[in-house]
């Protein structure tokens, strides 16, 4: 019997964000049944999710693993790293390098993408999102900035 | 009357008829593509319905929704891949009808049980919503919150997947609902320090990374091969026989649709479902089903247009979503300052009869765009998957940096998006999740000002015929839920007291 798997990994996390919030909620104060403190309703949720996640965890460990997709590694990394140099980007140097950054490295996600193909999609995706969120949406960022 | 009248001119200015054209064709386009939803659509749609006025933003997002239902039929039949999660049932008889070379009919004729199925929807809609609203105007705050608990309990127990699991996802919702400022009493709660977190985390964040991100991390690779023939108008043209057999079963569909569309926690999957296996049932050849029956692939597709469609009824009348699109379509709602709740109607009239008339104008445009246009929708089955998710992601991140202009915004995003992925891996379905979020904070404030009017007394609360049957109910529902979760546990445990 395999006591490690999937569920009861996400089982701990639940019980220990159920654990957090109820502490917190606790220090929120719980005001009277006649009037509610701000720390009585999330209180009485994160009680029901610690037991809750706890059934959960007992069960999934008893049990072996259900047979589930594998994780996707590879776009897991090539979206997560797309997205954060565009956050990272986009206050710095404005709307299109981010998104041509981002996208470039996004395309990486899937296993047959060229470094050509990359580039020139992501020239496509710079022209469409200017033509919509600066032209069509008439949105106030900032397309470039810093270097010029 | 108000439908002519205060509907007509709203759904008919030049604005609103160019968002619902624009809502329906990008549903049929996101319904046609394996792999991504309509949900993750809408969420994609959300930043963008905000720089929109409020009718013309949520015609676009209803549109996509049930653009997408139709949509979803194309590549269930010539690929076997279900667009949207309900068109998986019509590929059971879809796929064959290929393969016996009927593809053209069946498009055809999903096309009309679609257009069925949302009409026979709409009227519904129209003319049940007003009676459940006068009923529910005279609810107070503590029948507003055991509805709100039954319908949060029911989205999470009957839905996809494990009930406990369900539920535990709504109780996350409700932890995350309940970030920011209380309203009450104006403390700021569980914001880590972050200024960011004031005003809570922003549904759009939430829809977007939950679905959007993790959506597309999951699917990348997963993109089969296309569909290599073509399909002309005159291999559309059903025999007489296809009609006289599609056309009860597209009825009963219809009637599955409206029963199942409103009821929390179904919707259009388990309406197409039910519908299909009610046709086998009756059927007097079952044999045929799943040999490429034509009943097999109109009833589904009219019951999950028209569980579309009604999915409405709950919506606008109580403001309790049943599903996690509806959601976030309310979402976008209180967004723009609109309360969702039985005053939607009385205050929002335009509002309300201006959607409505476009569903009607959402439908024909539907209908006109998936007949003729098959061809173009089937070429669309040829663009690879990889051209589309960089842009998809592109659109999400944008959509995210523009509300404050802010990377934290899209940091939380990145956060969703990996914290969705781990769910889906562990077979955790983030969708209660999301409707626990945005009802969480109202059946807080409802549980509140039910107690104050009690003068604090818990029993009390069961006092009213109403709500002693909305919360004996979600008492039972959390003992059925209990109960198949300890189940398998029991008998383990017998097993090893027994003597061998």
């Amino acid at each position: 019997m395999r006591v490690f798997n999937r569920e009861v990994v996400v089982g701990l996390v639940l019980l220990a964000m159920a654990l957090y919030f109820a502490s917190t909620a606790m220090d929120y104060g719980l005001g009277s049944a006649r009037r509610l403190g701000p720390g009585y309703f999330p209180l009485v949720v994160a009680i029901a999710l610690a037991i809750l996640s706890a059934i959960i965890v007992v069960i999934a460990a008893r049990r072996p693993e259900a047979t589930a997709a594998p994780p996707q590694w590879r776009a897991l990394a090539a979206i997560g790293a797309g997205i954060f140099l565009f956050a990272y980007i986009a206050p710095r140097y404005g709307l299109v390098p981010a998104v041509a950054v981002g996208s470039i490295v996004t395309a990486f996600a899937d296993r047959r993408t060229t470094a050509a193909g990359s580039v020139i999609l992501s020239g496509g995706i710079c022209a469409g999102v200017v033509a919509v969120f600066h032209f069509g949406l008439g949105l106030p960022i900032a397309l470039f900035r810093g270097v010029w | 009357m108000e439908f002519f009248t205060v509907g007509f001119p709203v759904a008919f200015s030049l604005e609103n008829l160019f968002y619902c054209f624009f809502g329906v064709f990008l549903g049929t386009f996101i319904g046609v593509l394996p792999g991504i939803g309509a949900l993750t659509a809408i969420a994609m749609l959300l930043p963008v319905s905000f720089y929109l006025d409020p009718t013309t933003g949520i015609i676009l997002l209803a549109g996509v929704y049930y653009g997408a239902e139709y949509g979803g039929s194309t590549a269930a039949i010539l690929l076997n891949l279900p667009g949207t999660p309900s068109n998986a049932v019509t590929a059971l008889d879809g796929y064959p009808m290929t393969k016996n070379g009927r593809a053209g009919i069946a498009l055809l004729m999903t096309s009309v049980a679609s257009f069925v199925g949302g009409s026979i929807g709409i009227l519904a809609l129209t003319f049940l919503t007003q009676p459940i609203v006068s009923l529910a105007l005279s609810f107070s705050s503590a029948e507003m919150f055991a509805a709100m608990t039954l319908g949060l309990i029911a989205a999470a127990t009957i839905g996809q997947g494990s009930p406990i699991k369900g539920v535990a996802m709504v109780l996350v919702g409700m932890l995350l609902g309940s970030i920011g400022i209380d309203l009450d009493t104006g403390r700021p709660r569980f914001t880590f320090g972050m200024m960011e977190l004031f005003d809570g985390v922003s549904i759009a964040i939430l829809a977007m990374g939950l679905f959007g991100v993790s959506e597309l991390i999951a699917s990348v690779n997963s993109g089969g091969s296309g569909y290599r023939g073509k399909i002309t108008l005159r291999s559309m043209v059903p025999s007489r026989e296809d009609l006289r057999r599609s056309f009860f079963p597209m009825l009963r569909g219809a009637g599955v649709g409206g029963i199942f569309g409103p009821m929390p926690g179904t919707g259009p999957s388990i309406a197409a479902f039910l519908s299909y296996a009610l046709e086998k049932r009756i059927s007097r050849r079952p044999g045929e089903f799943g040999k490429g029956a034509i009943e097999g692939i109109a009833a589904p597709e009219s019951a999950n247009n028209s569980a579309v469609q009604t999915a409405f009824i709950p919506t606008l009348a109580l403001g309790i979503p049943g599903s996690a699109t509806m959601a976030v379509i309310l979402g976008a709602l209180m967004i723009h300052g609109i309360t969702p709740g039985p005053r939607f109607i009385t205050n929002h009239p335009d509002m309300y009869w201006g959607l409505i008339v476009s569903f009607w104008i959402g439908n024909i445009f539907l209908l006109i765009i998936n007949i003729p246009l098959v061809g173009l929708w089937v070429k669309l089955l040829h663009i690879p998957y990889n051209y589309l998710f960089p842009a998809i992601i592109a659109l999400v991140c944008v959509g995210a940096y523009s509300f404050n202009q802010n990377p934290f915004d899209v940091f939380l995003l990145l956060f969703f998006g990996f914290v969705g992925y781990g769910l889906k891996l562990a077979g955790f379905h983030p969708a209660p999740l999301l409707i626990g979020y945005l009802l969480g904070p109202m059946v807080e404030e409802n549980l509140r000002r039910a107690l104050q009017s009690t003068q604090g007394d818990f029993i009390a609360l069961f006092d009213r015929p109403i709500t002693a049957v909305l919360l004996s109910l979600s008492l039972a529902m959390i003992a059925w839920m209990t109960w198949t979760a300890l189940r398998p546990l029991m008998h383990d445990l017998s097993k090893r007291n027994s003597p061998n």
